[in-house]
């Protein structure tokens, strides 16, 4: 008898257990469908009511399009009675129906403003990049003073290029005016390429004056206090590792405001050395906080 | 009594199991709230999950399913240390991938332009060695130029702080492009003996 009891009783315990763990999981799922519904339904409100392809379609003449709206808002009517009564998967095919809708009679009516805006403001960046890029080449020619570099800007077809693309521009044309401002990028591009071919630019470290100097130390210094916060968020390491590189970004507060003291009194020597020294140590903090370096 | 004991043990072993079964099930093993920071950080075997469960698509949009999974496209490609773990750039190079470079010219190519440009730094950090080629095979020029660097020598201040900063090569790397907690992959340039310090001042 009681160890029919002892048995029945762990039976019943183990089920009212697994109900009770389960119903956080279901209540959760239930939330987040609920939750997603809603923020649909606010989108697809707002779409049939506040939205510039309403705006469009309303002020269209297209009587398709304003019938094709009038469904939309009658499918929103149903997705929110079916919403507010807990019917979530009716409410979301709804949604999904009004949405399509909406899709294609956005297509149907087009934002004819906003893509020829869109257009005559490419055109115009466009027509600066062929310009930006005209000008480098001629530093680049200048620079290697080399006949051969001179001839792979074919600056004929650049400019017929150039006053093609205007002219379609002036005509409205606007479409074909940036494909054309487009082959002309592409020549100035194809040169440059041509013209740097296989180059190696070095950017050498030198300074016009100690000022200088101090301003790029104080920034690398900055840097490196920086990067050792983001390896310490991306990284695993040590508690011992990571306090001792903590020691070190604490001492190099001190290390940083003893090389401004130098610095405002105008011995920018002294304060780069403070910083150089204090850097050193800093780069060993980054190897123990996880840089592979 | 000796058996009740031994029944109340063993029942509550059983009860033990369940529980953790139903913990282990119950929950995802990684965060689904998008505003987590580094949510999508997951384990190896969790990384580039199918659309309907990454957490960005809509599980119940009608294409979230229909759309092929990271893993199946992802299968073959060379691997890297972060992002999606892929290694696009080398993906290129081995020709596993040939992406379109124009939206309405399918035989586009691209205008590469094979410049390296080598930055010299301070202390012992090798040189950075800034290459066009790699760059150039997935972005147009206006990308970048002038907005965000200036085609001159000697016009652009970078530095690691404006980097993690969010501007100059931060711009990208730390956000579609790796992170720059990957050192050496541009600062790969040795530096010779003897050339730590600055060159020369004017």
């Amino acid at each position: 008898m009681n160890k029919y009891l002892v048995r029945q009783g762990s039976i019943s315990v183990l089920l009212c257990m697994a109900l009770l763990l389960s119903l956080p999981v279901v209540s959760a799922k239930n939330d987040d469908r609920e939750s997603a519904v809603f923020n649909k339904l606010k989108f697809f409100s707002w779409l049939v009511n506040d939205s510039p392809t309403m705006n469009r379609v309303l002020k269209s003449d297209d009587s398709e399009a304003i019938k094709q709206l009038e469904n939309s808002r009658h499918l929103l009517q149903q997705a929110q009675s079916q919403y507010d009564e807990g019917e979530f998967l009716l409410a979301e095919e709804n949604i999904a129906t009004g949405i399509k809708e909406m899709s294609r009679v956005s297509r149907k009516i087009k934002d004819v403003d906003r893509v020829e805006k869109a257009r005559r403001k490419l055109f115009q960046e466009l027509k600066q990049h062929v310009q930006t890029f005209a000008d480098v080449f001629e530093r680049v020619a200048k620079e290697k003073n080399d006949k051969q570099i001179d001839a792979m800007l074919d600056h004929e077809k650049l400019q017929k290029t150039l006053d093609d693309a205007d002219a379609l521009y002036r005509e409205g044309q606007l479409a074909l005016a940036n494909h054309t401002m487009k082959q002309a990028a592409d020549i100035v591009e194809k040169a440059i390429s041509n013209a740097r071919h296989k180059d190696v630019l070095i950017h050498e470290l030198s300074f016009d004056s100690l000022e200088d100097e101090y301003d790029y130390e104080k920034k690398r210094n900055e840097s490196y206090v920086l990067l050792i916060s983001l390896l310490q968020e991306k990284q695993t390491v040590s508690d011992a590792s990571r306090q001792y590189v903590n020691k070190i970004v604490a001492a190099n507060k001190g290390v940083v405001a003893e090389a401004e003291l130098h610095a405002a009194d105008g011995d920018n020597e002294t304060a780069i050395r403070i910083l150089e020294k204090g850097t050193d140590k800093l780069s060993r903090a980054l190897r123990m906080a996880g840089a592979p370096f | 009594m000796k058996m009740t004991i031994h029944s109340l043990i063993k029942s509550g072993a059983v009860l033990c199991t369940v529980f953790m079964l139903i913990l282990f099930t119950a929950g995802k093993s990684f965060s689904a709230d998008p505003n987590t920071f580094n949510r999508l950080l997951a384990p190896a075997s969790e990384r580039n999950p199918p659309p309907p469960t990454d957490g960005i698509h809509d599980a119940n949009g009608p294409g979230a399913a229909a759309l092929q999974t990271p893993k199946t496209a992802f299968h073959d490609l060379p691997k890297s240390k972060s992002g999606n773990y892929i290694d696009w750039v080398k993906a290129l190079d081995e020709k596993k991938i040939s992406p379109r470079y124009d939206r309405l010219d399918p035989n586009a190519v691209p205008v590469v332009m094979d410049l390296n440009i080598v930055r010299e730094v301070k202390g012992s950090m090798p040189n950075v060695v800034y290459p066009h080629k790699q760059h150039t095979e997935w972005l147009d020029c206006s990308n970048c130029h002038p907005a965000i660097f200036i085609p001159q020598k000697g016009a652009n201040d970078i530095s690691m702080a404006a980097i993690l900063l969010g501007e100059k090569c931060g711009v990208c790397h730390g956000k579609v492009a790796f992170p720059v907690s990957e050192c050496r992959r541009c600062h790969s340039q040795k530096k010779e003996k003897g050339s730590t310090k600055v060159k020369q001042q004017k």
